[in-house]
């Protein structure tokens, strides 16, 4: 079911925790929101449950409108499933009993049915009469998933749903549970301080920083296509370049990149992919760090002006610290921050 | 190997008396039945078994009941007065169960003031608090601050998460408390359960107060009045089976406890509606007033009647000998808990995992059975025993082990071994580990242990009526024998010096009961 925020406040005691949160995600997409810690997150995904009273602004999911300023549809009648952080499983009650708890309302067969579906949907079969501290972090996480979806919810809200894994378990999981949400195609906003996960699942892409959503995006237009400054340094890697515009021209420490709308003072957003590693550039510059990626080296470059900057070299392209190293740049685009 | 050798012995030193006691009374089921004992089965024992079931039973509801209410008021609704009550529905533990008796007996009395009023003015004749009923009152209001703390501290501790999982899946507030609070709790009001059904199967003071027979008193009159040990020891034994089944139950409970371990946010109060909110703290009020308040105030205006004719010189020989019994076996017990808790950790051998858990189940065994269940063997193989107070001290020992164990164990918890290498690894000596690292991390446990154990060894009443030696008087003996003398009004000067003594732990009580869930 669609669901869009517009302009949502919230305010506990002083402190103004959302400060204006505005986006929309169709029905059946997935909406990532990703961002540092505390700006605001969790705070969203727990005013769309109605878990806080917003102070501003609407909620609407479908054609309802489920909260505003002094009014809150009870959590209980929202028809909204949400993956707590670390789960919440019911330690008391067994993988089955938990999945059962959200279907009172169904008819007894037609419950038992659902619980089956959720047990082998989610890969829990045989799993269904251990206790929450039983299971692995893995298991856990797909009971908690199972549970939210078991009551076939409008809207699928996920707090952090891979924190607790290992890696290789995460890369698992993502790739699992998108292909799950498209199957059954149910809209879900998620919460991520993770990027790779974010990528991974992400239909929209949303960066909040400081109680707002600063870009909502599709991920490779955050990734690409950065709004702001802050996006630009939380997704992926990057260096500011400083730019003076003249004639047509962006004037850089590594050369002039034409861009008829060059003007004043301004920063270039540079990637590792935007520098390539060539021999014979005449642009060479002495290596301060390297990282052995596996599949590339990720170089920092010491430019003259003392400017760091990230340049990617093929696995085999093997120099050490104290070289020198040629590049070139091969950006597509340009990301310009204008300074004021 | 050494090491290992000398940790066994304390914990076997330890856990002697406890095997002791069981041993006697082993041994007394296996001897032939005299003609006492076919009287007292004829004639006391049905009576007196009866009686102990149903109070045990009565006030184990009814403590559940008060407590788990008023706990799931306090912890998770807010209401006027809630801070309060928050801590101050623990004050009846501060009342001895004999002296609140006392009060109602003297206050509710036929004779009584309050009664001949309700008789004259209004007809109507309440039933006499000396009943069976009576006593389970009793025993309610002064046992069910226990229920409450940790049912209190159980709610508190389930994360606000389980809550709102529930929310998220339908339920409203009072339907999640039932469906999963309640349940996360359950283990540990089970265990506080079956905490006061021991206090209450071991109880002296109130039954003897009120003339109610069970088997605690149907011992004493055995021992005391036909002075048979056999009869004695073989009701003693009747009462440990019952005991160690309930021990059984409230272990059980609390390994159960400690799988429900919860982290994360904790609950947020909801402010409850205003008529909601006034039922609960009348609620809270009324129970309160009751086992609180009105004793208090009662006991006061009696005293006030009488401390000119009663406070003479003798009061300061039962004061001092109360207080030097209770500083001497608190002394006792942390020195042994202390030594008892580093052998615990220094070896892990059968020795110590096997007698270790006996040590500290003394706690669950009735103070009139320990007194004859130690004073009887002891002194027939050392008769020099008799008039000393050397059987008392291990019988102190033997039952409130647990209460100062129990803060020691919790303080050198939190001295993990690596500190001590760490310190080993800088070059410490062992006297200089002790005193900088050590010492400082265990005091406040050392002290908490002393007061806990010492209050509760100025209000224990059946193990030093029934071991001291002849005309031997604290102020716990004064209370009971003004008592069954019918002078209760006499009897609160003593009574308020009990009180005043037991107000002093409730700061550490409230942490060690909350460290025992």
């Amino acid at each position: 079911m669609r669901l869009e925020l517009r302009d949502i406040h919230f305010r506990r005691e002083a402190t103004e925790i959302l400060r204006g949160v505005d986006l929309q995600l169709e029905t059946g997409d997935i909406g990532v929101l990703v961002g540092p810690s505390g700006c605001g997150k969790t705070t969203t995904l727990r005013c769309i449950a109605g878990l806080e009273s917003i102070t501003g602004g609407e909620i609407q999911l479908g054609d309802r409108i489920v909260s505003s300023a002094g009014y809150s549809l009870g959590v209980e009648d929202r028809r909204v499933g949400y993956v707590l952080q670390d789960n919440a499983l019911f330690p008391h009650l067994t993988v089955a009993d938990n999945i059962r708890f959200g279907l009172r309302k169904l008819a007894a067969e037609e419950r038992e049915t659902r619980v089956a579906d959720m047990l082998s949907l989610l890969g829990l079969r045989g799993l269904e009469r251990r206790l929450p501290q039983d299971l692995s972090g893995g298991q856990q996480q797909r009971v908690a998933i199972a549970r939210s979806l078991a009551p076939q919810p409008d809207l699928l809200l996920m707090d952090e749903p891979f924190s607790n894994l290992d890696a290789r378990l995460r890369t698992e999981l993502v790739g699992e549970l998108r292909g799950l949400l498209k199957k059954l195609g149910i809209t879900t906003l998620l919460v991520t301080h993770d990027q790779h996960d974010a990528f991974g699942l992400a239909d929209r892409l949303g960066y909040m920083n400081d109680g707002q959503v600063e870009q909502w995006d599709t991920p490779y237009d955050v990734y690409h296509r950065p709004r702001t400054r802050a996006v630009a340094k939380f997704i992926g890697d990057g260096v500011m370049l400083p730019a003076i515009g003249k004639d047509g021209f962006w004037h850089t420490e590594l050369g002039n990149i034409e861009d008829p709308a060059a003007d004043g003072s301004a920063d270039l957003l540079l990637r590792p992919d935007d520098l390539l590693h060539d021999d014979d550039s005449p642009t060479q510059a002495r290596i301060v760090e390297r990282v052995f990626r596996g599949a590339d080296f990720l170089y920092t470059v010491q430019l003259p002006s003392g400017l760091r900057v990230l340049a990617l070299a093929p696995s085999h392209h093997d120099h050490h610290v104290g070289e020198t190293l040629g590049f070139r740049l091969a950006n597509d685009h340009l990301v310009v921050f204008r300074r004021d | 190997m050494l090491a290992r050798w000398r940790a066994s012995l304390v914990i076997l030193l330890a856990a002697a008396p406890a095997l002791v006691v069981l041993a006697g009374l082993v041994g007394a089921w296996l001897t032939p039945a005299g003609d006492a004992l076919q009287h007292q089965w004829r004639y006391l024992l049905p009576d007196a078994s009866r009686n102990t079931l149903i109070l045990v039973t009565v006030v184990a509801i009814g403590s559940v009941l008060l407590g788990t209410t008023l706990a799931a008021l306090v912890a998770l609704c807010d209401f006027p007065g809630r801070r309060f009550f928050s801590w101050g529905l623990l004050l009846p533990l501060s009342i001895p169960g004999y002296v609140l008796a006392t009060v109602f007996a003297g206050s509710l009395d036929y004779s009584s003031p309050l009664y001949s009023w309700l008789r004259e003015e209004i007809g109507w004749q309440w039933p006499s608090i000396r009943s069976l009923g009576g006593a389970a009152l009793v025993l309610t209001l002064t046992l069910f601050p226990y229920v409450y703390l940790i049912a209190r501290v159980a709610f508190e501790s389930a994360a606000q998460r389980y809550l709102e999982a529930a929310s998220l899946l339908g339920r409203t507030r009072l339907q999640a408390t039932r469906e999963v609070l309640l349940p996360l709790a359950a283990p540990a009001i089970l265990a506080a359960t079956a905490l006061v059904a021991m206090e209450a199967l071991a109880d002296f003071g109130v039954v003897a107060a009120l003339n109610v027979d069970t088997l605690t008193t149907a011992l004493y009159r055995a021992w005391y009045g036909m002075f048979s040990l056999v009869t004695a020891q073989q009701i003693a034994g009747f009462l440990v089976v019952m005991a160690l089944l309930l021990l059984l139950l409230e272990q059980r409970a609390r390994q159960a406890v400690r799988m429900r371990e919860s982290g994360g946010i904790s609950l947020r109060r909801r402010r409850l509606k205003p008529l909601p909110a006034t039922l609960a703290t009348l609620f809270a009020t009324v129970t309160l007033g009751v086992a609180f308040a009105w004793p208090v105030v009662h006991l006061l205006s009696w005293a006030s009647t009488h401390v000119a004719a009663d406070l003479d010189t003798r009061y300061w020989g039962y004061l001092l000998r109360s207080v030097t019994l209770a500083g001497l076996g608190a002394l006792l017990i942390v020195l042994i808990s202390t030594l008892f808790v580093y052998a615990r950790r220094a070896d892990v051998g059968w020795v110590t995992r096997g007698f270790a858990p006996l040590a500290t189940a003394g706690y669950a065994i009735p103070g009139t059975v320990l007194a004859v269940g130690l004073y009887a063997p002891l002194t027939q193989t050392l008769p020099w025993l008799q008039g000393t107070l050397f059987v008392l001290f291990i019988a102190y020992i033997t039952r409130f082990f647990a209460v100062g164990h129990a803060p020691m164990a919790a303080g050198l918890a939190r001295l993990p071994m690596a500190l001590d290498e760490a310190a080993l690894l800088l070059g410490s000596r062992p006297l200089e580990r002790w005193r900088k690292i050590h010492w400082p991390m265990l005091k406040g446990s050392v002290a908490a242990a002393f007061v806990l154990t010492f209050v509760d060894l100025m209000k224990e009443l059946p193990i030093t009526l029934l071991t001291r030696p002849f005309g031997f008087e604290t102020l716990a003996i004064r209370v009971f024998e003004l008592t069954s003398e019918g002078e209760w009004e006499r009897a609160a000067v003593p009574a308020l010096a009990l009180v005043l003594a037991g107000l002093w732990p409730l700061k550490w009580l409230a942490g060690r009961m909350s460290h025992a869930t």
